[in-house]
């Protein structure tokens, strides 16, 4: 009797241990199917590195095949003020690096069949040489890029989480700020670019930058991007989200 | 938050106190289920030994020849030490001659009452156990969570722009509290509901049996 019942219940903890293990193991291994969203959200950069791989492809094999084709590099450096960094999720403040100069837009490869008879090799050098120079520097300049809109991200995020809205504020106002920074991150200064016309709409913009105060995280950035983007930086608001 | 939520990133992230309460009702879960389990399979040999004696008793064996098949009293169980007890008391009240019948039927039932309760406590064993888990868990759970909520909405109080991602985790963090209330609490209720009713059929068994027994006893006694 005593063994029938030391049996029945090492049978009935096995049981259950193996039940909550198999419960266990089943939540976390099928825990939520929002994981392939979440992931699928970031992918911004990966698009622009396949674009350069493709160009950088094309001009090397030309040269060495045959002397006839000469690629010649043209790059055209383009100024595209490239608005806003994309709408961002629930954006209510718009960050715009001010001016956003892309040098160098893509070397456009030419090759020109012309035949020429006496293979001038070193004019092909130099000219690979330009064109891979090109190259590097709208690689340097696309990198820029990114991390330049990584980081007004950041500025957005922060401004906004300081952003109150007066009562006031109606849908489609906009006040444009220029705000002045320096290498540490540290605000210098702020002024209205374009009112709203709503005083309290573009004093409740001007505080939330100086809530904001100073954006530690540029330090990390090298100077040469911060000269460009962020010494002096255009901020947009608009209360987008209101229903008013 | 942008590293996606994983069920044990959200219980090892929760507050003391709600880890307290899943780690008191994922233990509860686990005894619950092995009081599920270990009832079951009593309950299920308890109804089994007693079809098995009671067709037995009726088959027309002699009485002396079932009390000892059935073995010694240490080791009877269910019906059997009930039919022992009542048995063995009857043969040594009838033994002493001074006995007059309705005494000895009086000590014959006494001895089968006391035995039958002891089944009745044995078939009842745990099932209060089963019945806390059942109405108390989710209570405990609801709890946790509650406590959860009140923690995550406290932190929300010192952010300015307040979104559903800033509250998102403590309160996914928090419901797994009732989560797991409910997933202890919902076997044990069918259980209980179960085992009770089952228990109780076997326990009017025996009752009916040990009612039967006393009348033939009786007749034995008076008719001679």
């Amino acid at each position: 009797m005593l063994a029938s019942r030391f049996v029945s219940f090492s049978i009935a903890i096995l049981v259950s241990l193996a039940l909550h293990s198999f419960v266990i193991y089943l939540l976390v291994s099928h825990w939520g199917p929002e994981k392939s969203l979440r992931k699928a959200a970031p992918p911004k950069y990966v698009q622009a590195k396949l674009v350069q791989l493709e160009e950088k492809a094309k001009p090397k094999p030309k040269p060495k095949s045959k002397p006839k084709p000469k690629p010649k590099a043209k790059p055209k450096p383009k100024p595209k003020p490239k608005a806003k960094p994309k709408p961002k999720p629930k954006a209510k403040p718009k960050v715009k690096p001010k001016a956003k100069p892309k040098p160098k837009a893509k070397p456009k490869v030419k090759p020109k069949p012309e035949p020429k008879p006496e293979p001038d090799s070193q004019k092909m050098q130099q000219d690979l040489a330009s064109a891979l120079a090109a190259e590097e520097e709208f690689l340097v300049a696309e990198n820029d890029e990114q991390l330049a809109s990584s980081y007004s991200a950041y500025i957005f995020d922060r401004v906004a989480g300081n952003w109150n809205r007066p009562p006031s504020a109606r849908r489609g106002m906009e006040v444009q700020l220029s705000i002045q920074l320096v290498p540490t991150g540290q605000l210098i200064s702020v002024s209205i670019v374009k009112s709203s016309g709503n005083a309290a709409f573009d004093r409740s913009a001007e505080q939330a930058v100086h809530k904001a105060g100073r954006f530690e995280k540029l330090q990390e950035l090298p100077p040469r991007v911060f000269e460009q983007y962020f010494r002096q930086l255009h901020l947009v608001f608009r209360p987008e989200d209101l229903r008013l | 938050m942008t590293e996606q939520l994983s069920l044990w990133s959200l219980i090892a992230d929760a507050t003391i106190l709600v880890q307290f309460v899943m780690l008191l009702l994922f233990v509860a879960s686990i005894i619950s289920w092995v009081m599920i389990v270990q009832r079951g399979l009593y309950l299920r040999t308890a109804s089994r030994n007693l079809r098995q004696f009671e067709d037995n008793f009726w088959s027309g064996v002699d009485l002396n020849e079932l009390y000892h098949d059935s073995g010694n009293q240490t080791t009877a169980e269910g019906l059997t030490s009930v039919f022992r007890a009542g048995f063995r008391e009857f043969n040594r009240l009838t033994q002493q001659s001074s006995a007059d019948p309705e005494a000895v039927m009086e000590g014959t039932e006494r001895s089968m009452r006391v035995a039958l309760s002891r089944e009745e406590e044995k078939l009842n064993r745990s099932l209060p156990f089963l019945a806390s888990v059942a109405s108390v868990s989710p209570y405990i759970g609801l709890f946790g969570t509650v406590w959860g909520i009140m923690n995550a909405f406290r932190g929300l109080a010192n952010v300015q722009q307040a979104t559903l991602a800033t509250v998102a985790p403590g309160i996914s963090e928090a419901l797994i509290a009732t989560a797991m209330g409910l997933f202890a609490a919902i076997p044990a209720v069918l259980a209980y509901n179960r085992y009770s009713a089952s228990a109780d059929s076997v326990f009017s068994g025996y009752e009916t049996f040990a009612e039967e027994f006393s009348s033939i006893l009786h007749r034995r006694v008076h008719s001679n």
